[in-house]
């Protein structure tokens, strides 16, 4: 009476497939993973996937190339991060001031 | 004025009162005059709401480390459980659950006819619905044990194979999940239009009409499948269950981390409507109960539109235009993430992340429903024939608006930590992850702001109804 064909999808765990990609009629991408074959954007975000997802396999070459990027995109993240702080501090500032100004008119 | 039971009041520390048995059915009630005892003005205090989500991304946007996030959600911790005294209290419970199936029957069409003394009424709504519900997203769920239609179920099959000797169906699996959604969206419309919540022979006529549909869809597609994929309840508590901290596994039971259970799998776009149509129906329930509903429903039956179309009709566009919504936000993550990583597979991935909304929703809309309701349910339990005359509820003191609000934010501030986990996990680098998330936080700053502005809103009663 069970019918294995249906199973609960909703309890299938695949974090580790490969998700599918479309790639738009006028794009080549820029890069392709050589052990999954996804497509990338930018070079950068496969050398960086190669770390995230192969780093059982992959050779010499890739894992410096991996090791650049990550500090490449250290940077990156650096200066973002301080765009984070700068938004939560206006977010903050923002707020105060709306909660000062609108009790202040009531008191 | 009399007293409630000093160990209501003990538990609790809150005062209570004698309520007349009408007030006591309204239906989340126990949310009106959220903001009184501020003096902040509401605007305020939800824009506040949108921006706690704001900040509850940017302050997880600084934790980017992949082993990390991946440790927190994989943390499990084993349970230790003995097999047979499971499945011992597994098969009591199951059939106990049909004795209480049973009894809601009985009472309802036989019992008092006022809706707060009666057992179905107030067992089915804030025993069931509200408490029960409550437990599968807090603590596990535990519903495939207790669900009493399935050993009820089991019986049909019992027959079908003695007596008809017939192989079950195959289910077409094209459908999927979608009865559910149809079945999830029907059974909210049905709740909002029909009186099931204040007349318990309205309640039993539902209840037997959802179970010959649910024993004989059993029998006919088999057990497992009409309760894994087609049965609407079933599925509700499975995502709710994900939420929760105990999981079962193959090994037995795991405690995991709040979200930790939703931040693996991929589903597909049946059960991605599926937890989209959880979150409207909750939001539904709601939007029905305020006084801008109020007014907007009667100018439109004014035109001359028949009511119930009008709630099947909104319940149906709302639906469309959450899962409208949602698919834009997952076209546009495509382009913030730069990736080509298709906007089907996004919805259908970051899908899981809206559970903890729709629970922490479903906790601001019915603890208070069921606290203030909990003298109720112990006294027609008690004495489920002949209830006492004046039934109490409690009255719960002003401060619990804020703590509903925080309920919300608190659904809101896991789903934006789960969707960041999953973001790591397709997403490659510490970048691309959290451009990933900037339409979906900006979509929940406003959805956070819409279920506040509800939640604050006084009860009204649905007009027409
Ligand atoms: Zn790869």
């Amino acid at each position: 009476m069970t019918d294995p064909s249906i199973a609960d999808s909703s309890a299938t765990p695949d974090g580790a497939s490969v998700p599918d990609t479309a790639i738009p009629d006028a794009e080549t991408p820029a890069a392709q993973c050589p052990y999954c074959s996804r497509p990338f954007r930018t070079e950068q975000a496969c050398t960086l996937h190669l770390g995230d997802a192969h780093g059982e396999t992959w050779t010499d070459d890739e894992r410096a190339a991996y090791e650049a990027a990550v500090d490449d995109e250290s940077d990156d993240l650096f200066v973002f991060h301080l765009k984070v702080v700068g938004a939560l501090s206006l977010l903050y500032a923002v707020y105060v001031l709306a909660y000062m100004i609108v009790l202040g008119l009531q008191g | 004025m009399s007293r409630s039971p000093s160990i209501a009041r003990w538990a609790l520390g809150i005062v209570c009162a004698t309520v007349f048995a009408g007030e006591a059915a309204a239906h989340a009630g126990g949310l009106s005059g959220t903001f009184k005892p501020v003096a902040v003005p509401s605007w305020l205090v939800v824009a506040t709401g949108g921006g706690v989500i704001g900040a509850s991304f940017l302050l997880t946007s600084l934790v980017t480390d992949h082993a990390f996030i991946r440790g927190v959600t994989e943390w499990r911790a084993a349970l230790p459980t003995r097999t047979t005294a499971r499945t011992v209290a597994v098969r009591g419970v199951r059939w106990l659950s049909v004795g209480v199936l049973a009894a809601i029957v009985m009472i309802g069409s036989t019992g008092p006819s006022v809706a707060a003394a009666n057992l179905a009424i107030v067992g089915v709504w804030a025993g069931w619905w509200a408490g029960y519900t409550m437990t599968t997203y807090l603590v596990g769920n535990t519903w495939p044990a207790v669900n009493p239609w399935r050993p009820l179920a089991g019986l049909g099959a019992l027959l079908r194979d003695r007596v008809l000797d017939r192989p079950t169906r195959r289910y077409p699996e094209r459908l999927g999940a979608w009865p559910s959604v149809v079945g999830l969206v029907g059974l909210v419309w049905l709740e909002v239009i029909s009186p099931i919540a204040q007349q318990p022979r309205t309640l039993v006529g539902v209840i037997a009409g959802y179970s010959v549909v649910t024993v004989a869809g059993a029998v006919v597609y088999g057990r497992e499948t009409w309760f894994g994929v087609v049965d609407p309840i079933a599925r509700v508590f499975r995502w709710y269950g994900r939420v929760a901290p105990l999981q079962r596994t193959g090994r037995g039971i795991e405690f995991v981390l709040p979200g930790g259970a939703l931040a693996d799998g991929r589903s597909g776009a049946d059960e991605t409507a599926f937890v989209v149509a959880l979150l409207w129906v909750t939001t539904y329930d709601g939007l029905v109960a305020t006084p801008a509903w109020a007014t907007a429903i009667r100018t439109v039956v004014g035109w001359g539109l028949p009511p119930s179309a009008v709630y099947l009709g909104t319940a149906i566009a709302g639906f469309g235009c959450f899962l409208y919504i949602y698919r834009v936000a997952a076209r546009w993550s495509r382009r913030t993430a730069d990736t080509y990583v298709t906007a089907r597979y996004l919805r259908d991935w970051f899908a899981p992340a809206l559970v903890p909304i729709a629970a922490g929703y479903h906790l601001a809309h019915f603890l208070g429903y069921f606290l203030s309701l909990s003298p109720a349910l112990v006294a027609v339990i008690a004495q489920p024939i002949a209830p006492p005359a004046a039934i109490r509820t409690l009255v719960l003191p002003a401060w619990f608006g804020t703590l509903q609000l925080a309920f919300v934010l608190a659904g809101h501030m896991l789903a934006v930590w789960v969707a960041h986990a999953r973001s790591f996990a397709i997403f490659p680098g510490r970048l691309a992850p959290i451009r990933s998330q900037y339409p979906f936080v900006l979509v929940m700053v406003f959805y956070t702001v819409f279920s506040m502005w509800i939640v604050g809103q006084p009860y009204t009663q649905p007009p027409y109804l």
